[in-house]
């Protein structure tokens, strides 16, 4: 068995003379959660189909658990990103109907669907047609319509797209408690915190191009440290320390970009030296967010 | 169970409860009902209608004539007919003026004093100065009526100047004919015509269903293809999986309901017994137990079916939305329905030139031999006809299946004809 749970080996796909993903190479090693990033247009749903046998890549290799996609489809489960489901079906006949698809008898779907329905708080819900479920109740409907089958690898496409901040919480719960289970999880979103806090592994695309693979800690040494001050006092002498290498003032505070390896300190003693009188000092390292924007801004400055 | 059989499965209960699939069900044959009784229902109570109306004979020899062809009528037909004085206006009127003051006697707005007609015998009545009947609207029974009686009148004034004083008599003699057949009641002349009536049957209820249910499945794919519902299908089976599952699943649904059609049929058959609506779906019941027949019948059935779910199949996975489908529904629509000018020709000669030559237009072929198969056409005929429309329908089923893989993911713009036909793909 392959310790790798998906592995793309310079793949391309075109569709005419738009080329959509262009020598992509990753892999996935099995248990893990893998944030797919990039922004719109970035080869993330294309590359994402060919992982599910829907496309096939016009060069390069797609491996989903250790053999062709198309032969892994029971493995494999999938959240699309906006709501793949028959409004007028019943919740749980709509859970059922993809797991029967995915190769279980339908009794033990329907009676699956019911025992996950309760599981996530959708019990009394199980006889209501789609169409009258909120928003994130009928995500959390295809998200076990994704799972019911038991699947060792997990594909969702925006899992939190428009939904609330308490049902993004219990979305991203879920992924949690579906990892601890042994599943292997590659999500896309377009929000970073969701990114930071669940992935142990990030792969940035833009243009169809992998600009960044590997985990938050190496994605944050992409850009330097910053340290933000707060003074009514001018700070550009700042500029001059050996630590700093841009300066700006934003509103009430000073951002210092800081050189690798800085830790700032130099630049709290300078402002005692001064005697300016500080209102808040921080040195933190950049965001992901920070991070993606400044990779994708130098990939459209590169074109 | 196959993945085909689940999305058969799926399809056919999505079909079947739909509101409107319960609404067509009973609809259309109350539909079919309606539409042979009332015209039946209609035209019998315009035989029984009565009819009010006025001479004004200006010759003077012929008012009597028709008063006494009136009582002779009404003796079979009590208050068939009723004979008033003619208005005082319109009698005296010029016949310049005439039309003017007749249309107020002639229009129904004028309620229970209105008349129907007005029948004017000018003085010098004969061949080259006819009678008028004057009428705002058809009254066909009367204006016949009329006619006979004057003729009648003609002829007895003819023969008295040939010297029959008693010729008036005649007009009492009244010939009965009593129309026979000589098959009438033999079962295989019931069942002759239950054979052409059953295939016929069937090539109307094969355009009904297969337009009914391929419109749904047109909608349910342009559906699945905006909620992405589709990309989760196509993770879970191939493309020729979900497009045979689709349509196996509306063959279920028509199949399911011409099922509930004929056995209703022969339910109403059972307790109307003894009626000729019964008798007549004995008879169609009895033509069904033909097993060539039957064969015949369900092949071309089936194909029909293949080939309208594959064509509308093929449009939905080409659409993006409805309003992209209705630019091709249209046309499509009319090249299906394009036979149903020939219908007539096709039924009064099932086995003629125009019958023959439209059984070999490949879509038609299933609904063009359904219609002439209770006709017993050459076998040679059934036979090309039979793997025609085989052929036809693997090769639609096929192309939806091309058609889908291709562009059931994608909004691009739909292939053109030539290179649709080619397997060729849009650059």
């Amino acid at each position: 068995m392959s310790d790798l749970a998906l592995e793309l080996t310079n793949v391309t796909k075109r569709f005419g003379s738009f080329t959509a993903v262009q020598d992509l190479s990753l892999a996935l090693p099995r248990g893990r959660i893998l944030g797919y990033l990039g922004p719109n247009g970035a080869g993330k749903t294309t590359s994402i189909r060919m992982m599910l046998g829907i496309l096939k890549p016009d060069e390069g290799a797609v491996h989903i658990l250790g053999g062709e996609a198309t032969g892994q489809r029971r493995q494999i489960g999938y959240l699309p990103e906006e709501r793949g489901l028959y409004k007028r079906m019943r919740a749980d006949d709509a859970i059922a109907y993809i797991a029967t698809l995915k190769g279980m008898p339908r009794h033990d779907a329907l009676a699956k669907a019911r025992v996950l329905l309760d599981r996530y708080g959708l019990g009394k819900f199980s006889r209501t047609r789609i169409e009258g479920l909120s928003k994130g109740m009928a995500q959390k409907v295809q998200l076990i319509s994704a799972i019911a089958h038991d699947p060792e690898f997990l594909i969702l496409d925006e899992p939190f797209s428009g939904l609330d901040p308490v049902n993004q919480s219990e979305i991203e719960q879920t992924i949690r408690e579906l990892a601890a289970g042994g599943i292997t999880i590659l999500f896309s979103t377009h929000t970073m915190q969701h990114a930071e806090r669940l992935a142990d592994q990030l792969i940035v695309l833009s243009r169809g191009r992998k600009l960044f693979d590997g985990n938050l800690d190496q994605a944050r040494k992409l850009l330097p440290r910053r340290a933000r001050i707060g003074a009514d006092a001018d700070l550009s002498f700042l500029q001059a320390s050996p630590q700093v290498t841009s300066i700006a003032h934003e509103g009430e505070n000073w951002i210092l970009d800081l050189k690798e390896g800085a830790d700032g300190r130099d630049l709290l003693t300078q402002c005692f030296e001064r005697r300016v009188p500080l209102t808040h000092f921080d040195v933190a390292p950049p965001s992901l967010h920070d991070v993606f924007v400044s990779l994708i801004e130098r990939d459209r400055t590169a074109a | 169970m196959s993945r085909i059989l689940i999305i058969a499965r799926h399809e056919f209960i999505k079909f079947v409860t739909r509101r409107g699939f319960l609404f067509t069900l009973i609809g259309v044959p109350v539909w079919i009902a309606l539409a042979a009784i009332v015209p039946a229902k209609l035209s019998s109570a315009e035989k029984e209608r009565q009819v009010v109306f006025s001479v004004i004979d200006r010759n003077g020899a012929f008012a009597p004539v028709i008063e006494q062809a009136v009582i002779r009528r009404n003796a079979q037909q009590p208050g068939r007919f009723v004979l008033r004085e003619a208005p005082p206006a319109v009698l005296h009127t010029s016949p310049e003026r005439f039309a003017s003051y007749a249309r107020n006697y002639l229009s129904t707005e004028k309620g229970g004093s209105a008349l129907d007609a007005i029948v004017v015998i000018p003085k010098d009545f004969d061949a080259a100065h006819p009678a008028q009947f004057w009428s705002g609207h058809s009254e066909a029974a009367l204006e016949d009526f009329v006619q006979t009686a004057l003729t009648n009148a003609l002829r007895l004034r003819a023969m008295k100047r040939l010297g029959d004083a008693n010729a008036s008599a005649v007009l009492d003699v009244e010939a009965h004919v009593q129309p026979r057949n000589p098959s009438a009641g033999l079962p295989s002349a019931i069942k002759g015509v239950a054979s052409v009536s059953v295939a016929v049957g069937m090539a109307i209820l094969l355009l009904i269903v297969a337009i009914m249910n391929s419109m749904a499945l047109l909608q349910g794919v342009i559906e699945e293809k905006s909620t992405r519902m589709i990309e989760v299908l196509l993770s879970c089976a191939t493309p020729w999986e979900i497009v045979t599952g689709k349509i196996f699943g509306v063959i279920g649904v028509a199949l399911f309901t011409v099922v509930l059609w004929v056995g209703s049929a022969a339910i109403l058959g059972s307790v109307f017994a003894g009626s000729m609506a019964a008798s007549m779906i004995h008879g169609a019941l009895a033509a069904l137990s033909d097993p060539v027949l039957t064969g015949l019948v369900m092949l071309y059935f089936l194909c029909g079916l293949l080939i309208y779910g594959a064509i509308f199949l093929i449009i939905g996975s080409m659409s993006a939305s409805l309003a992209d489908a209705q630019a091709y529904l249209g046309p499509s629509m009319m090249i299906i329905m394009l036979p149903n000018l020939f219908i007539a020709a096709i039924l009064s000669a099932p086995n003629g030139a125009l019958a023959t030559a439209a059984s070999y237009f490949p879509v038609y072929t299933p609904y063009i031999m359904l219609m002439r198969v209770g006709s017993h056409p050459p076998a040679i005929e059934l036979m090309t006809t039979a793997l025609l429309s085989v052929s036809v329908a693997a090769f639609l089923v096929w192309k939806a299946g091309q058609t889908f893989a291709r562009h059931a993911l994608t909004t691009e713009k739909p292939p053109r004809l030539g290179s649709w036909f080619s397997g060729a793909k849009r650059s």
